[in-house]
């Protein structure tokens, strides 16, 4: 921790701005919560829409994806919109969502042939929990294949479930399977079975045969890698600097304290080390913070942080090392070294060097492939042993996409 | 001697009443609206049987119903295709559904049309009435039609004109994979596995007339089987033999035959039999009998049961007429046979009819 200054010239020492007010404005405009989960009706009305048109076509992805868009909305759903998710959960195979949505139909309009699908499911599945280490996921195979390609379907779309996340929560037809290497009887019934595969925490359960993990597929130990960059608008200041006194009595040179508006950049890279959710890695990244007027600083960083992903949220935090350069007008007011000068006319110049924190929130907007377009409000802190300076800044860049299994 | 031919007869009569044990009393199934019940086809294990109504209003339905003995046991559910007017779960009139055949887990698989629309297969399970789609347009387009369905289950035969006017072609059941087994310009018709589903009996119709074909499943390699001047169609496999209609003595006029099963040996098995609307000739599980019914007016009251290497017949007489569309089937080790029939007086509608002919055999 170092600080080295020096001073040029007087100036008249500039008001303290109100960088604390502006950074509130900023957390407050960005972070404030929404009192009410409004219905989003109008896109509601265009998702039905849509989902009738491509039911007409038999597209029944189309169709999942209007209704899984339509629950979004928050709005309510009336009997089409269930009865149509209940056929295009159907045909892809996903029995536990046709199951429920048949239920939210059928609750609507209390139909003989609803009840009769849903007493047939009930009839030939039974109700499975199987839970398994997404970084070890299991393998499910059944040995005889059903005849029905509805039952086909289903236990096909298990296997791209749990294939992807290392578990699944569904229906499948009743029978004979292997999970992991163990076998399971899929029994009918109200319960779910719930199946533990390998190491799974918080829970226990068989290991696999002879520890070599037979019937599950290894994952990497990098979840995911790729780039980090951001780029803003940014606030950077300090606060007043200790006074130190010299041997000769005098008071060491100190620049008042300022703020500055300016921009922000970051570039580096992140890593994602796990697969159970929330997803969470490591992100280093090498970053300039400005800020410029009557009080000018450069503040060149070098964070690594932890980062965590749940959904669309990233939360990074972890130290940084700052060396920031700064020159303006404006001493301490305590400084005093006899000088005629008024304090805040004084010019200073200078390096500081420190350790600190930084953090960031953001959330994810944009979809390219395997980058994340997000906003993120981000704010630090470092110190050079005499001073804290305090940096903000709302910012919009690119992080990369954790690999989530959309279904 | 006119006494005594007189009396020969009467002895006859008697002792075929004795063998018989005099008229027969069929259980009758009952369903919903009117129509003629046609077509019944038994479930594998002889616990559920399906069978057609034609409303003859541009509609034929298809029912299913479990059998307990020879009675039903419960009310006959009517099987709804998807999309026939009340959505993806049906409910809606209009459609043509026929031709059904059994899955040994009791699946029943049938070719259905929505109206105008083309044939499609589909399948039901016992426990719920709505069909869905065997095989979807994107993997096959055009008619499929004929569904049969291995003993095993491993295999599925049908056939689709999406490559001519009807080739047979099988899906796998593991795999879910299509092949094509035939690809020729005629019309082949009527597929039908073997016991142990590695050969299929189909039609072909070619230079006019229908003839009988084998095919490999495994190797595709096609043999004739039954050939002749006019139709030879709807083969069915009866142990060592293949059971067929042969229309050689000119139209409208059926006589049941026989070949082997490896080809030649055609036989009459017997003549001027009433052509069923839609089936095969039905045979016993065990392969040995098989059952038909006159065209003869004269004798159509009675379902005649014949073993394939002719060594004996079986009459059993009903309190109808027009008998006709014999299904067979063993249950509990009881033989069961479901026949359609029309009243024995007054205009009505054929209705389907359910009987234990065990002792009879």
């Amino acid at each position: 921790m170092s600080q080295r200054t020096t001073s040029t010239a007087t100036t008249p020492r500039v008001a303290k701005r109100a960088g604390f007010v502006v950074v509130a404005s900023l957390l407050g405009a960005c972070i404030a919560p929404s009192t009410a989960v409004a219905c989003d009706m109008a896109e509601k009305l265009r998702l039905a829409e849509e989902q009738k048109k491509l039911a007409s076509r038999n597209a029944w992805t189309g169709v999942e994806r209007s209704y899984e868009g339509m629950l979004e909305t928050k709005c309510d759903l009336g009997f089409d919109e269930h009865f149509l998710g209940a056929e295009s959960a159907r045909v892809l195979g996903k029995t536990w969502e046709q199951y429920e949505r048949l239920e939210r139909a059928v609750a609507f309009e209390d139909k003989a042939e609803i009840r009769e699908a849903m007493e047939s499911i009930d009839a030939n599945y039974g109700r499975v929990d199987i839970r398994g280490n997404p970084r070890r996921r299991p393998t499910i195979e059944r040995p005889e294949m059903p005849f029905a390609p509805d039952q086909r379907k289903s236990i096909e779309w298990s296997q791209e479930v749990i294939n992807n996340t290392g578990s699944f929560y569904g229906m499948l037809p009743q029978g004979n399977y292997v999970v992991g290497g163990e076998e399971l009887v899929v029994e009918t019934g109200d319960e779910f079975q719930v199946v533990t595969v390998g190491k799974v925490k918080g829970g226990g359960g068989p290991r696999p045969d002879g520890g070599g993990g037979g019937g599950s597929n290894d994952q990497s130990a990098i979840n995911y890698a790729n780039l980090v960059a951001t780029l803003g608008p940014g606030f950077i200041g300090t606060t007043e600097g200790k006074i130190t006194e010299l041997d000769d009595g005098g008071h060491q040179f100190v620049p008042a304290g300022v703020g500055a508006s300016g921009f922000a950049v970051q570039v580096g890279g992140e890593v994602g080390l796990t697969y159970a959710e929330p997803v969470a890695g490591v992100a280093a990244v090498l970053g300039y913070q400005g800020g410029y007027g009557q009080d000018t600083f450069h503040n060149v960083h070098l964070w690594v942080a932890g980062v965590v992903r749940p959904g669309e949220f990233r939360f990074a935090l972890g130290p940084q090392y700052a060396i920031i350069a700064g020159r303006g007008t404006g001493v301490a007011e305590e400084f005093n070294r006899g000088q005629s000068q008024a304090n805040e006319n004084i010019p200073y110049g200078g390096l500081a060097w420190g350790p600190g924190l930084q953090t960031s929130v953001g959330y994810g907007l944009l979809d390219f492939d395997k980058l994340r377009g997000v906003v993120e409000l981000g704010g630090s802190w470092h110190s050079d042993g005499a001073r804290s300076y305090f940096g903000a800044g709302l910012r919009v860049g690119i992080v990369p996409t954790v690999p989530r299994f959309e279904g | 001697m006119n006494v005594q031919r007189m009396l020969h007869s009467i002895g006859v009569t008697a002792l075929g009443l004795a063998l018989t044990g005099g008229v027969a009393s069929a259980g009758q199934i009952s369903f919903d609206g009117d129509g003629h019940a046609e077509t019944p086809t038994w479930s594998l294990d002889g616990k559920f049987l399906a069978f057609e109504v034609n409303r003859f209003a541009g509609s034929i339905d298809m029912f299913m119903v479990p059998i307990q003995g020879d009675v039903a046991g419960k009310s006959p559910m009517k099987l709804t295709l998807p999309g026939s007017g009340g959505g993806p779960y049906g409910g809606g009139g209009g459609a043509v559904v026929v031709n059904s055949t059994w899955h040994p887990d009791r699946i029943v698989v049938f070719e259905g049309s929505n109206q105008g629309g083309d044939y499609r297969l589909y399948y039901a399970q016992t426990t719920a009435g709505n069909a869905a789609e065997m095989i979807p347009t994107t993997d096959l387009s055009g008619n499929l039609t004929f569904p049969a369905v291995s003993p095993n289950g491993m295999v599925m035969g049908f056939i689709a004109n999406a490559t001519g006017n009807g080739d047979v072609y099988t899906r796998d059941t593991t795999s879910g994979k299509l092949s094509q087994l035939t690809d020729t310009r005629e019309t082949e018709a009527f597929p039908q596995f073997s016991k142990d589903g590695k050969n299929l009996l189909f039609t072909r119709k070619q230079s006019g007339s229908e003839d009988v074909f084998l095919v490999n499943v495994g190797t595709e390699e096609t043999k004739s089987i039954a050939s002749g001047s006019g139709d030879q169609t709807r083969p069915n496999f009866a142990g060592d033999k293949v059971v067929y209609y042969d229309g050689a003595r000119g139209e409208g006029i059926w006589d049941l035959a026989a070949a082997n099963a490896s080809g030649g040996g055609q036989t009459i098995l017997a003549r001027d039999v009433r052509l069923p609307t839609r089936a095969r000739p039905a045979v016993s599980a065990d392969g040995n009998w098989v059952a038909y019914s006159y065209a003869d007016p004269t004798k159509d009251h009675k379902i005649v049961l014949q073993k394939v290497d002719g060594s004996k017949t079986v009459e059993i007489p009903t309190n109808h007429k027009a008998c006709g569309d014999p299904a067979l089937t063993e249950a509990g080790g009881r033989v069961i046979l479901a026949y359609t029939a029309l009243p024995d007086s007054g205009a009505d509608w054929r209705k389907l009819h359910v009987l234990d002919v065990t002792d009879k055999l």
